[in-house]
């Protein structure tokens, strides 16, 4: 009785270790094509790689998510999506939000329930999948920090310049 | 004897459910580039044109119903920021940490024999990138 319960419990404990083989799938986000820069912390670059943080130098105007599911065959090896879509929702929205940036990005990743069907999932030619959710703020910089961190930006504009020059060389001028 | 099947057999039962991981940083003080633009209005990267050191990291999560959502999202978004301290120099302003891809997997295996109970749960989350100087 002892050798048959223990051979069972032998026989289960086998078939649920030596389950390798199970639908799924997996994906890259290289994100070309993004026409504004994300960062996966709290701070960006502006244009002449100053350092601008959230709270100070740019300001949250939306957040951004975007729920994308990704298929595969042959137990995840053969990829069946790409990230065109989650590369097209970010530039749609920072354009719609009139942003200039993502910070906070984060890619969160999960089973869909589609890789829960029961013995069929152990066929090749099923279809497996992950779930993923990117997420982020979309932020825009303070008129402030441009003026402050443009090259040119400090510079006199040529009527100002003229007056301050003929102003120097007025005689009535002390 | 018993016992060894006995606890194997509790793992795959208890491996029911789906478990997320988070790739994402909370403590780097400094941008953390993804992808090919690096600053706002899309200047190129010249200024930091030496690679200096390329890095991956990735963290995994399988079995084990006991751990919360929570707690898995803390500790992938803990081991993250871990291994880019590692590699990013404090606050130096000389270097650009770029991601270059962000990829993950999941996937699902299960029994033949009760495959509502005993199947199990693969996720994991990866980050390759590097690390850029001027």
């Amino acid at each position: 009785m002892t050798n048959n319960y223990v051979k069972i419990l032998l026989l289960l404990s086998g078939l649920t270790v030596l389950t390798g083989c199970g639908a799924g799938a997996w994906a890259r986000l290289d994100f070309d094509g993004v026409k504004y820069p994300l960062s996966m912390s709290a701070f960006l670059y502006d244009r002449d790689y100053k350092v601008v943080v959230k709270g100070k130098e740019l300001d949250v105007v939306a957040q951004f998510r975007c729920n994308k599911r990704f298929w595969g065959l042959f137990y995840s090896l053969i990829p069946l999506s790409n990230d065109k879509e989650i590369v097209a929702a970010i530039n749609r929205e920072v354009d719609k939000a009139g942003g200039d940036g993502i910070i906070n990005l984060s890619v969160t990743a999960s089973n869909c329930k589609f890789n829960s069907f029961p013995v069929i999932s152990f066929a090749p030619f099923m279809p497996g999948c992950v779930d993923s959710v990117v997420m982020g703020e979309i932020v825009k910089l303070k008129e402030k920090a441009i003026v402050s961190t443009s090259p040119t930006a400090n510079y006199l504009p040529k009527e100002r310049i003229g007056k301050a020059l003929s102003a120097l060389t007025s005689p009535d001028e002390g | 004897m018993k016992k060894i099947p006995a606890i194997i057999l509790l793992l795959g039962i208890t491996a029911c459910g789906t478990y997320p991981v988070t790739v994402a940083t909370s403590n780097i003080t400094k941008p953390v580039i993804v992808g090919n633009v690096p600053t706002i209005n899309g200047k190129p990267q010249q200024e930091f044109s030496n690679k200096e050191q390329e890095f991956s990291l990735s963290a995994e999560f399988s079995f084990g119903s006991l751990m919360n959502h929570r707690f898995i999202k803390r500790e992938a978004t803990n081991k993250f920021d871990v291994g880019l301290l590692r590699v990013a120099n404090g606050d130096d302003e000389s270097e650009l940490i770029v991601i270059d891809s962000i990829s993950f997997f999941g996937k699902k295996s299960e029994s033949l024999i009760l495959p509502f109970l005993l199947n199990s749960d693969y996720t994991i989350g990866h980050l390759n990138g590097a690390v850029y100087r001027k």
